[in-house]
């Protein structure tokens, strides 16, 4: 096992070292000068020499990679353009609010995923689970983009039964989770029946039923806890989804996160701030992703000795 | 049933798209100044945006923006896919652990996230979107072609082809690439919803097509700040990108359920 994570954690360099040069050309693809495109038409020629200094890039490329690495790796991303702060502090004063949005939307996603994914199991190819599948099928079909709207409007607009936006206690936490909750929800049931349907026709569960043990114990004891490998791992990959797809729900709801903070950096051409919000968010997908594969490793040793 | 239901609804969706200036009962771009936020009518069947322009036929100009983007996107991503997966597979050795290092590490990046930030950056353009899509997108495909070629690659009827001294490219091109259709046509599918639901979730956000260019995702975005007055304005196109990915979803998933039953058999 130790190998293996040791392994892993080498393959997880040269993603990582992609990863932060592709976020360091970001700024250099900007058609044009970037210096122009952020003070417009009326900055004097003494204000972009500063802007200029301020980001570097009167440097030789090289020498700009070098610096950026170098600030890096002491926790330095340089300064937003327009609040002049620490692009890190700032990131790290969202983090908290799209960290609360992800867990709750997953939270949710695993409450109607899981027991309606075994329940359709349970009634496999019975009218309830054919429902279950069309509703899954729809509900992966429904983008948050859309939800989230469709929520405010019945809800909190028609309803008056949650706030519209902003953060704030858990009533405002309940709509833009479950806009993002409903189609990764709809996901994990069909991961869920799946994996339950397959171990359910295995020998060894046959074997137990025929000696005598409930349908209760069946489900939950040897079903549930075998197919937990491969939930676990949909559930992995579904947080670095979630994360990336935050940005749109945090727009909506005017949720105050990494997503808004990276929109409204977009919105002000405020480079440093884009970069540092993407690097952010790339870096914790990729290690999510890689605490994902370890615990699936963990659980099923087979991956270990061919991967 | 949900092969015919999946079926249906893609081709008339095409079919709409394809249709669009006929079928169009006013010119997207035209404003009705007058009536702004005008419910759906007879006359306007799904109502007027903001701008007083007709949803209707915003939502089916917007159709052929989405698919064009999704197909482009889809083709081309496959293609590089199949030529990376088949190349990798069938060569093995040090070419195998290149493409495939390759392709881990372009896998492990977050596509939307890459594609909102070239956009971001290069400015939205149709162009620019789906080179950005691109350029994640080819990764799962080449995964799944690789485990198909390495699959394939052992069976009896390769081996008899290369023990007549047929030539690899042949063999690869002639006797794999057709037995790869069924599973590339799924992931295919799958793939347009996928991308429609990037796109519109790019464009939503203002960085997928230009302003100008109508599209499902902007009028989207436009509308959620008249839902107490007009709802319409957000509904009207949130369901047409509803139906089109569910379309997709359901042909492409019982497509899955027909290639691995017969494969099983």
């Amino acid at each position: 096992m130790f190998g293996f994570i040791l392994n892993r954690l080498v393959s997880l360099i040269p993603i990582l070292f992609v990863v932060v040069t592709v976020v360091f050309f970001l700024i250099h693809i900007v058609p044009g000068n970037p210096v122009d495109i952020m003070l417009g038409d009326n900055a004097t020629a003494l204000n972009r020499q500063a802007l200029e200094a301020q980001l570097g890039l009167d440097k030789p490329l090289g020498q700009q990679y070098m610096d950026y690495l170098l600030g890096l790796v002491q926790g330095d991303l340089g300064q937003s353009i327009y609040k002049q702060q620490s692009v890190v502090k700032m990131i790290i004063r969202s983090f908290p609010a799209t960290l609360e949005l992800t867990l709750g939307s997953l939270f949710l996603s695993i409450l109607i995923g899981l027991p309606l994914g075994v329940l359709s199991a349970i009634k496999s190819h019975e009218k309830l689970d054919h429902v279950f599948s069309g509703l899954s099928m729809l509900g992966m079909s429904l983008p948050a983009y859309f939800l989230g709207p469709l929520l405010i409007w019945i809800f909190a607009l028609s309803l008056d039964l949650f706030p519209v936006s902003e953060r704030g206690g858990i009533g405002h936490l309940i709509l833009p989770s479950l806009s993002l909750a409903i189609p990764l929800g709809s996901v994990l049931l069909r991961m869920v029946r799946a994996s339950v349907m397959e171990v359910k026709s295995q020998d060894y569960i046959r074997t137990a039923r025929s000696k005598g043990l409930s349908w209760k114990g069946m489900y939950f004891k040897h079903a549930l806890k075998n197919a937990m490998i491969p939930i676990l791992t949909t559930v992995g990959l579904q947080l670095g989804a979630l994360l990336t797809g935050t940005v749109i729900t945090e727009t909506i709801f005017d949720w105050p996160g990494i997503g808004t903070l990276l929109f409204n950096s977009i919105q002000q051409r405020d480079y440093p701030l884009i970069q540092g919000c993407i690097l952010f968010v790339a870096v914790v997908y990729v290690l999510v992703n890689f605490i994902t594969d370890i615990a699936y490793s963990y659980f099923n040793p087979k991956v270990r000795i061919t991967g | 049933m949900m092969l015919r239901w999946g079926a249906g609804i893609v081709l008339t969706m095409l079919l709409v798209s394809g249709l669009a200036p006929w079928l169009a009962t006013q010119d997207p771009q035209v404003m009705n100044l007058q009536s702004q936020y005008a419910p759906p009518s007879a006359d306007h069947w799904f109502g007027l945006d903001e701008n007083g322009s007709d949803v209707f036929s915003k939502v089916i100009y917007g159709g052929r923006v989405s698919l064009l983007v999704a197909l482009s996107v889809v083709f081309c991503s496959a293609g590089v896919g199949l030529l990376l997966g088949s190349l990798a597979g069938y060569s093995g050795g040090v070419v195998d652990r290149v493409v495939m290092r390759l392709t881990d590490i372009v896998y492990a990046f977050p596509g939307f996230l890459l594609a909102l930030a070239l956009v971001a950056m290069l400015g939205p353009a149709l162009s620019h979107l789906i080179l950005a899509m691109c350029l994640t997108g080819w990764a799962s495909f080449a995964r799944l072609i690789r485990g198909e070629v390495l699959h394939l690659k052992e069976s009896e009827y390769i081996q008899a082809a290369r023990a007549l001294g047929a030539l690899p490219h042949i063999i690869v091109v002639k006797h794999i690439w057709p037995n790869l259709l069924g599973v590339l046509l799924v992931q295919m599918t799958l793939g347009i919803a996928g991308a429609i639901v990037t796109e519109s979730g790019l464009s939503f956000l203002g960085l997928g097509v230009p302003p100008t260019t109508p599209s499902w995702g902007s009028l989207l975005n436009s509308g959620r700040h008249f839902l107490m007055e007009a709802p319409h304005i957000s509904l009207f196109p949130g369901l047409a990108i509803v139906l089109l990915v569910f379309g997709f979803n359901l042909l492409g998933e019982s497509m899955r359920a027909r290639v691995t039953h017969s494969r099983d058999l």
